[in-house]
């Protein structure tokens, strides 16, 4: 079955296409919310929760293409996510993740893994790190131009 | 800017991993129904990314689907089920022309001729009865 007519079933609630987006998905999204620092028990009702608001959505508002989802289901985890979390798991980022933030220096690197791993906001990151908001979003912006040509050398 | 540059600036890449701001996320929902190059760029940035995102080795539980699909039946289960609309009566009146008369007027015009039947009985059971004492009389 090709992928529009997995995201039409989704549309129509089947739970097939439904099994079909989570195997495709958990895991990336799991990882991500892992990496927020929150234990594995309340990742698990986080990614619950992400799924089943997506899954709401999607049929509300059909998408043609899974990668939509896909970065619908990263928002909505991101959004749903205890924001500070204590740090109570560690997590590897998927391999290639983890070379380009190894590629950042030190402060792009802290602002990123702030930001992104830890899904704090720009204010809060400039407070950790004792720096400006100014220049938390210079590095984080810097370290996007970095990504996306990361991204496109792969 | 133009749209190249914003697009190098890897505004894509950071909306597609949900850091945007509430600001920026709303600027590419803004843009991307506007621009059908916003559109092809998201998507391939979505592909890039979610080849970057495979092999992450952190695999939920295998009873964490179950839970979603137990939430979902559970929603299923407990949203009421629209109503039938009422059965209302209808008429063809000429080819292609209906007419729908609810259900009160229905009433009222059974209610009207039952009022209606029970005069005109009354009316002949009270001429009837007049027109016999009347008789009665003019026999004595």
């Amino acid at each position: 079955m090709n992928e529009q007519v997995q995201m039409e079933q989704l549309a129509a609630g089947k739970s097939a296409a439904q099994q079909w987006l989570y195997d495709r998905y958990a895991g990336a999204v799991y990882g991500v919310i892992l990496r927020t620092g929150i234990d594995t028990l309340a990742a698990q009702q986080v990614l619950a929760q992400t799924f089943d608001t997506v899954f709401a959505a999607l049929a509300y508002k059909p998408l043609p293409n899974p990668r939509h989802a896909l970065a619908l289901l990263l928002q909505t985890a991101r959004r749903l996510c205890p924001a500070d979390a204590e740090a109570t798991t560690t997590t590897v980022s998927p391999a290639l993740l983890q070379q380009f933030t190894d590629s950042l220096d030190t402060p792009a690197n802290a602002v990123f893994h702030l930001c992104y791993a830890r899904n704090q906001p720009h204010e809060h990151a400039a407070a950790t790190l004792q720096l400006s908001p100014q220049t938390v979003q210079h590095l984080l912006s810097t370290s996007m131009v970095s990504f996306r040509k990361y991204l496109q050398a792969q | 800017m133009n749209l190249q540059d914003y697009i190098e600036t890897g505004i894509l890449e950071k909306y597609v991993l949900g850091i945007t701001s509430p600001q920026e996320t709303a600027e590419i929902n803004h843009l991307r129904k506007l621009s059908p190059e916003i559109r092809a760029e998201l998507t391939a940035v979505e592909k890039r990314i979610e080849r970057a995102m495979t092999g992450t080795g952190h695999l939920p539980p295998v009873h964490a689907f179950d839970k979603i699909q137990q939430h979902l039946d559970w929603h299923a289960e407990t949203q009421p089920a629209t109503p039938p609309p009422p059965p209302q009566a209808t008429y063809n009146l000429l080819q292609n022309r209906t007419m729908t008369i609810s259900i009160w007027w229905r009433c009222a015009f059974i209610a009207a001729c039952i009022i209606i039947i029970a005069l005109v009985m009354s009316t002949m059971y009270f001429y009837d009865r007049s027109h016999s004492l009347e008789q009665l009389l003019w026999h004595r």
